[in-house]
């Protein structure tokens, strides 16, 4: 009676199946995104213009000429954060307090037309409908120059963070 | 027992587009803001001669050991502008060549000089009129400093008698 030693090696064992299927979940690339990719374009810096001694100056979210813009183009899941600098700097010498409050962070949706008023001290999540055309993120503030303060031009850098989180498809 | 394993791969393998990738992207825009320097400038004397006698010259320095004193109401000495600044101040000055009688249409010949001081009269650190500077102490904090302005006439018998004059014109532009 013929045995059948070779069709039984050629078998996977249930344990090279499994570590054939991590290799498989380990090798298979992460898939780019079809959707959720999102670009942050800088349009506006938030300009507070020319400021007085001791007299604050507020600039808001509203306010076209002067607040600060940034373009977000494409769609997805998105957590946006600012680093928001605690002064104006004029070079390396004095600063200019700056504050921010918790309406001064706006985020229109131009096809619905949809506002999100929020703290820019705080991360904001939202949702960028594929073809809804993007978002645009305003920001406002608060310039607050002391009595003694020194002449000059000063300015910052606001960093803003767009963390687009996607289920792969 | 193999099922189990093939079913926890195809499960593995099933489950694998639900697990999430993350996208970050950044940029930066720019906060800024121009505060304005404090400038005022007032003249408090004007540069007096006084009554000369015809065809005679007059100097009123405006520093060194012979600086003259302030003008007054009916006496001749220099001239003032207080400088109201809390910026560094660049000052530029058009100085006329001569006075002029508006009667006659006569001329005396004129030169300017001219110095800062830290006090209304005080001391005069000389400077050229036609362009010269000063500094803030401390740059946000107001804080005057005064322009003296004196300068020589040159007497002309023939200019006549009368009244001659002339303006000294000073912009002052406040610098950071």
């Amino acid at each position: 009676m013929a045995k059948r030693a070779g069709t039984r090696a050629l078998r996977p064992r249930g344990g090279a199946w499994l570590l054939a299927a991590l290799a498989l979940l380990l090798a298979r690339p992460c898939p780019a995104p079809a959707q959720g990719t999102v670009s942050v374009l800088p349009v506006q810096g938030l300009r507070f213009g020319v400021l007085s001694s001791g007299i604050p100056t507020v600039v808001s979210p509203l306010d076209g000429s002067r607040r600060a813009i940034i373009e977000l183009v494409g769609s997805g899941q998105v957590s946006v954060t600012f680093e928001l600098p605690a002064a104006l700097r004029a070079g390396s010498g004095p600063s200019l307090p700056l504050r921010f409050g918790p309406t001064d962070g706006r985020v229109t949706f131009p096809r619905s037309g949809q506002v999100l008023v929020f703290d820019p001290s705080q991360p904001v999540s939202f949702s960028i409908p594929p073809g809804s055309g993007g978002a645009t993120v305003y920001l406002g503030g608060a310039a607050e120059p002391g009595p003694r303060q020194a002449p000059g031009a000063y300015d910052a850098g606001i960093t803003v963070t767009v963390v687009v989180s996607n289920s792969a498809t | 027992m193999k099922k189990l394993a093939l079913s926890l791969a195809a499960l593995a393998v099933a489950a694998l587009p639900a697990l999430s990738h993350a996208q970050t992207a950044s940029a930066t825009v720019t906060a800024s803001a121009t505060v304005q320097a404090s400038l005022t400038a007032t003249t408090t004397h004007q540069l007096k001669f006084g009554t000369l006698a015809m065809g005679a010259s007059s100097t009123l320095a405006s520093s060194g050991g012979s600086q003259a004193s302030l003008s007054g109401l009916a006496t001749a000495g220099l001239g003032q502008v207080q400088v109201s600044h809390n910026s560094n101040v660049t000052v530029t000055a058009s100085v006329p060549a001569v006075l002029t009688n508006a009667v006659s249409g006569n001329t005396l010949g004129f030169a300017a000089n001219c110095a800062t001081a830290s006090s209304s009269g005080g001391t005069g650190t000389s400077v050229t009129c036609a362009s010269f500077s000063f500094n803030a102490a401390t740059p946000g904090t107001s804080q005057s400093t005064y322009v003296l302005v004196g300068g020589t006439v040159t007497g002309s018998a023939a200019a006549g008698v009368g009244t001659f004059t002339g303006d000294v014109d000073f912009t002052f532009t406040a610098s950071n």
